[in-house]
């Protein structure tokens, strides 16, 4: 074995403790991208073996409106098997307990799913096949209104008999029906509830089993003018397989880059204690170079420790998240379409520990290449300090987790320059802590003077005088607060939609479907159970036909352009008003609220993304086809509206005097006080007029915060990392600093200072470094919350004036907890007892 | 001997010429050496002596090619220091040089055995480690070599010391201060231990001490007085 081998091992014996610290930041850094990147294999692993039955056939064609005769000649040379599905929203009514609820109908027939299983409680049942009006219907519906197979419910002028429940549709997650639970019926019976007609709102779906040999993906492609020309969507294996893998993608880009947080945490703790270990050990390689120790060999022999004990660190954290790789499909799992088989993918828990261990190997070498500046005259005079002069090593160190760095964030985000961004941010955050501790430093040592308490004195000095660790503390301790309340506040932002409107004064029921005879009539029927109507609009529904003259045909064959194609294929529900609403500002243009009738261009008002989205500003011409009639429009001014106030709200506001020939229904907001008189009106409404259907706004929220809070639950999972790799730092930090404090404690002991003394000097000493890096770390946070939320979420900034104090003072009071906590020892220990045990160590 | 008399002597095998060492200080450049000449030949002890701040130290370590001088220059057996590289430095020590300091410097991780044995593992010597139990028994340690230095007094560990510092066979060995540390009777014993096995070995010797006895068993004296040689003879 070479001498520096030999010696890394001999020297090590004895520092189990102190190198142990210097592993430990890693752990649970290496831990979540390891859990994250195994899960990440799960999934792509799981959607592989399950593609096709995430569709359920091989090719799927969807339609807002009955598929034209041309779509069916088409679909008719397709061949092979179809199975059609027609999906809308309609009220159902529970006679068994006289209740109603919104649900989403579907009447199938045909063989769907052609690939996996349709599965029901009880099994078996073929609802498409069936020649009697049953209904197989969401658990969901059967828990809330307690009913059971057998039962009726009456949906428009059918009623159907409850055959059992819905327990897994291929290619759909357990939150499909969460704002309308799923009911499946006979197609035969669709006609007899009498909904399906003019005016509403259903979705149109053919779903094909191929011939052998054909392939979905070049039919789509090739029919690809006649899908556009017919407004008609298709799905593939592919296609839904790349969607699905899209949104999870980006959910697991995330999850890394939370995991990615813990990891530089722990970078920046291995640092610190790294530095703190080799504090010690300045001697004994100036000693070794007195002995002939070349200055490579010698920092060769710390060099070997720390990678071993970091790889230790790497391995103790690969093996941690492996374990809480068992955890993340039961944390996101229910979001998901599909089970995950959960594996460990041992490629990834190699490139998590192998990552973990270079990130935690750089960092190490930032403290340990200055150890080549270590001039043998040290071990004559141990003041001997070499001039400080510029490393390249050390800078090319910097450099590299740099690179790596921006490298690995712009790889996770979509977006490069977020990737870019986020680095960068980190590094302005790391000078901005390096700032405010020199400031500290130099403030101190200009301002502490003679006169006050000595121990306020002592403890304030111990910030700023030679060998301080003053630096490092508020930068780790900083770091850890700022990332931390970060990924808080960014949580809060993504949830604040839960905020919604929960007021005692906003309407907290919706009906839409109302046509216009039937308004008066539902208006009565409002006011009869003592309810007004808070907001109404009229709606008639229309398609976007050319942007400035070029048509939507023509965009979409345009390979280069911008615009998103759920705009160009949307179908636009636009109302008219003589003003903005209450929940609109106009921001450019003017906003004009009469007009002659159809004469062109019409001037409308756009909301504001969605002005963004079309490329398009006041003056520019939108051509609407309404119902079958062109319509040109000019952008005559452009609208921020708040869309978390549940009012009408659309993207397009006509001027009065234009849209009022149009086949038009009606959307009307309502103020229930109590869920008794909600229940009342509801049933009310469905009896007199089945088509028009009512959203319970309060059901809508409850379902939101379902899913948020799962999806809350997911990322404070991942937070969670980060949390305790700030907490191993924190102590690290402290623990690490405490070894530098215990030669002078001992003396302060020797020298009369009681154990309450020496505790209070490191109160004010952890005090004021808590506090900085508290105040630093919460403002940072803030800052950069505020620009995520602007410039990623597209939201508004969040002011988290008590979520700052709080961070201040959890920061503070851990630093200060942490630190008297390990100065336990030093001040209660009669000073032999500890200056013998300093000298061991 | 006078400075003029040096001459006649063989070739040298330490000398300093002009020697100054100046180190950049708040309050500007100050100065430690300020031209320092001095020969010495193989097998004389040399002590250097002085008041605190007078550059004692800092001459011993640019002797012992631990840094190098402003100005000037140091040869050790004809060889000039700053003519190496610092890892060229480093290997001459370790096959040349041996080392005694007044704070004993033994690596606190290692045993007594494994710091006696670092000067030659650290040139990839096998097999050597019955010097260690040679040298440990010469200065009487046999039963404490797998103790660390924390478990031996002062005297011990400066008798390990002494043992790390001749393994090597050292053709001259420097000693900052060896008793400094210890009490008058320990002391006596770690310098009739330095004088035996230096005269054993045939080792050139230079130390530097406050005590006047130990520097009057040297053969020659240098007094310094503010970087300056203030005298030197035999």
């Amino acid at each position: 074995m070479s001498f520096t081998l030999l010696t890394a091992w001999r020297d090590a014996r004895s520092q189990h403790q102190r190198l142990l610290l210097c592993a430990i930041s890693i752990v649970f850094g290496v831990a979540a991208l390891v859990a994250i990147n195994s899960f990440g294999d799960n999934l792509r692993a799981t959607m592989d073996k399950k593609a096709l039955t995430l569709l359920g056939s091989d090719l799927r064609f969807a339609s807002r409106t009955p598929f034209s005769t041309r779509a069916e000649v088409f679909f008719e040379q397709l061949g092979g098997e179809q199975s059609r599905e027609t999906r809308f929203n309609s009220m159902a009514l529970f006679p068994t307990t006289n209740d109603t609820r919104l649900v989403q109908i579907r009447s199938v027939d045909g063989g769907f799913p052609f690939y996996g299983e349709f599965e029901t409680d009880p099994a078996g049942i073929d609802v498409a096949g069936a020649s009697e009006p049953i209904a197989i219907v969401d658990p969901v519906l059967l828990a809330l209104f307690e009913l059971k197979p057998g039962d009726p419910m009456t949906i428009g002028q059918q009623t159907f008999t409850i055959a059992g429940a819905i327990v897994e549709v291929p290619g759909e997650s357990a939150f499909a029906g969460l704002f309308a639970p799923r009911v499946y019926i006979p197609s035969e019976y669709l006609e007899a509830t009498g909904l399906v007609g003019y005016g509403t709102i259903a979705f149109h779906r053919v779903d094909f089993k191929l011939p052998p040999g054909a392939d979905a993906d070049i039919i789509a492609a090739n029919a690809k003018l006649l899908l556009d020309e017919e407004r008609i969507q298709y799905n593939t294996v592919a296609t839904k397989k790349k969607d699905l893998g899209q949104s999870l993608e980006n959910l697991y880009r995330f999850f890394n880059l939370i995991g990615m947080i813990a990891l530089l945490l722990g970078g920046v703790g291995v640092a610190g204690a790294v530095q703190a270990y080799l504090r010690g050990k300045l001697e004994a390689v100036a000693v070794l170079r007195c002995l002939g120790c070349s200055v490579g060999a010698a920092c060769r022999v710390f060099l070997w420790q720390v990678l071993a004990v970091t790889f230790v660190g790497a391995l103790i954290g690969a093996l941690l998240g492996v374990i809480a790789q068992v955890w993340l499909p039961a944390v996101i799992g229910p979001l998901l379409p599909f089970e995950i088989e959960s594996f460990v993918s041992w490629p990834r828990v190699f490139e998590g520990l192998g990552f973990g261990w270079l990130i935690a190997a750089l960092f190490s070498l930032l403290p340990l290449l200055p150890l080549r500046r270590i001039s043998p005259l040290r071990a004559l005079r141990a003041s001997y300090q070499p001039q400080r002069k510029f490393d390249p090593l050390v800078a090319m160190v910097w450099a590299v987790i740099g690179v790596l760095l921006v490298g690995y964030c712009a790889a996770q985000t979509q977006t490069p320059w977020h990737g870019g961004a986020f680095a960068v941010g980190l590094g302005v955050a790391l000078i901005i802590f390096t700032a405010a501790a020199t400031l500290l430093r130099k403030v101190l040592s200009l301002a502490v003077g003679r006169g006050g308490s000595y121990v306020v004195r002592q403890g304030l000095a111990n910030l700023h005088r030679p060998n301080n660790r003053t630096l490092f503390l508020v930068v780790t301790l900083g770091m850890g607060a700022f990332l931390i309340q970060t990924l808080f506040l960014i949580q809060g932002v993504l949830l604040s939609d839960t905020e919604l409107v929960d007021s005692d004064t906003e309407p907290n029921v919706l009906f839409f479907d109302i046509q216009s005879d039937q308004l008066n009539d539902f208006t009565a029927i409002v006011e009869s159970e003592g309810l007004t109507v808070a907001d109404s609009a009229p709606i008639v529904t229309m398609r976007l036909a050319a942007v400035n003259g070029r048509s939507v045909t023509e965009i979409k064959s345009d390979r280069g352009q911008k615009i998103d194609e759920w705009i160009l294929n949307r179908e636009w529900r636009s109302t008219w008003r003589t003003e903005p609403s209450v929940t609109e500002e106009v921001i450019a243009g003017e906003f004009v609220g009469q007009w002659d009738g159809l004469r062109e261009p019409v001037p409308i008002s756009l909301e504001l993304d969605m002005s963004k989205d079309l490329g398009v500003g006041v003056g520019d011409t939108l051509t609407f086809d309404i119902q079958g009639l062109p319509l040109q429009c000019k952008v005559s001014s452009i609208r921020k509206v708040d869309w978390k106030r549940m009012r009408p709200n659309f993207f397009a506001v006509f001027p009065e005097g234009v849209l009022e020939g149009a086949p038009t229904w009606h959307i009307t907001f309502v103020r229930a006080p109590t869920p008794k008189a909600l229940a009342t009106l509801q049933r009310k409404v469905v009896e007199a007029h089945p088509n028009i259907s009512a959203v319970d706004l309060s059901v809508v929220l409850d379902g939101l915060r379902d899913i948020l809070g799962r999806v809350s639950f997911a990322l404070r999972f991942m937070a969670s990392f980060t949390l305790l790799t700030g907490i191993v730092v924190l102590a690290s930090a402290v623990i690490t600093s405490r070894y530098q404090r215990y030669r002078e404690s001992v003396l302060l002991r020797t020298i009369g200072a009681s154990a309450a003394q020496i505790r209070a000097i490191m109160a004010v000493e952890y005090l004021a470094v808590g506090l900085l890096a508290g105040v630093v770390g919460a403002l940072l946070a803030w800052a950069a919350a505020a620009g995520l939320a602007i410039w990623v979420f597209e939201t508004n900034a969040p002011v988290p004036i008590w979520g700052t104090i709080a961070t201040i003072i959890v920061t503070t009071a851990l630093t200060l907890a942490t630190g008297l906590a390990n100065s336990r020892g030093i001040s209660n220990s009669p000073p032999l007892a500890v200056l013998r045990a300093e000298a061991a160590n | 001997m006078s400075e003029s008399d040096q001459s006649a002597n063989p070739a040298p095998v330490l000398e300093a010429i002009d020697v100054r060492k100046s180190y950049a200080s708040a309050h500007g450049s100050l100065e430690i050496l300020k031209g320092v000449d001095f020969r010495l030949s193989a097998g004389e002890t040399l002590a250097i002596v002085g008041p605190s701040g007078c550059g004692k130290t800092t001459l011993l370590g640019l002797c012992a090619g631990l840094d190098n001088p402003s100005s000037g220059s140091i040869k050790l057996q004809g060889v000039a220091w700053d003519s190496m590289t610092e890892d060229g430095r480093a290997a001459y020590r370790n096959r040349h040089v041996g080392f005694v300091f007044q704070n004993f410097q033994l690596i606190p991780t290692l045993t007594a055995r494994e710091n006696v044995l670092a000067p030659l593992e650290l040139r990839g010597e096998r097999g050597v480690g019955h010097l260690a139990d040679e040298w440990l028994a010469k200065v009487g340690l046999s039963d404490r070599q797998d103790h660390y230095p924390i478990q031996l007094s002062g005297g011990e560990q400066q008798r390990v010391a002494l043992a790390r510092a001749f393994i090597n066979d050292p053709k001259i060995l420097f000693a900052d201060e060896p008793t400094g540390n210890l009490d008058p009777e320990t002391g006596a014993r770690i310098e009739e231990l330095l004088f035996a096995l230096n005269r054993d070995h045939g080792a050139t010797l230079v130390l530097v001490t406050h005590d006047h006895d130990l520097a009057a068993r040297c053969q020659r004296r240098l007094a310094m007085r503010s970087g300056q040689i203030a005298q030197l003879n035999a």
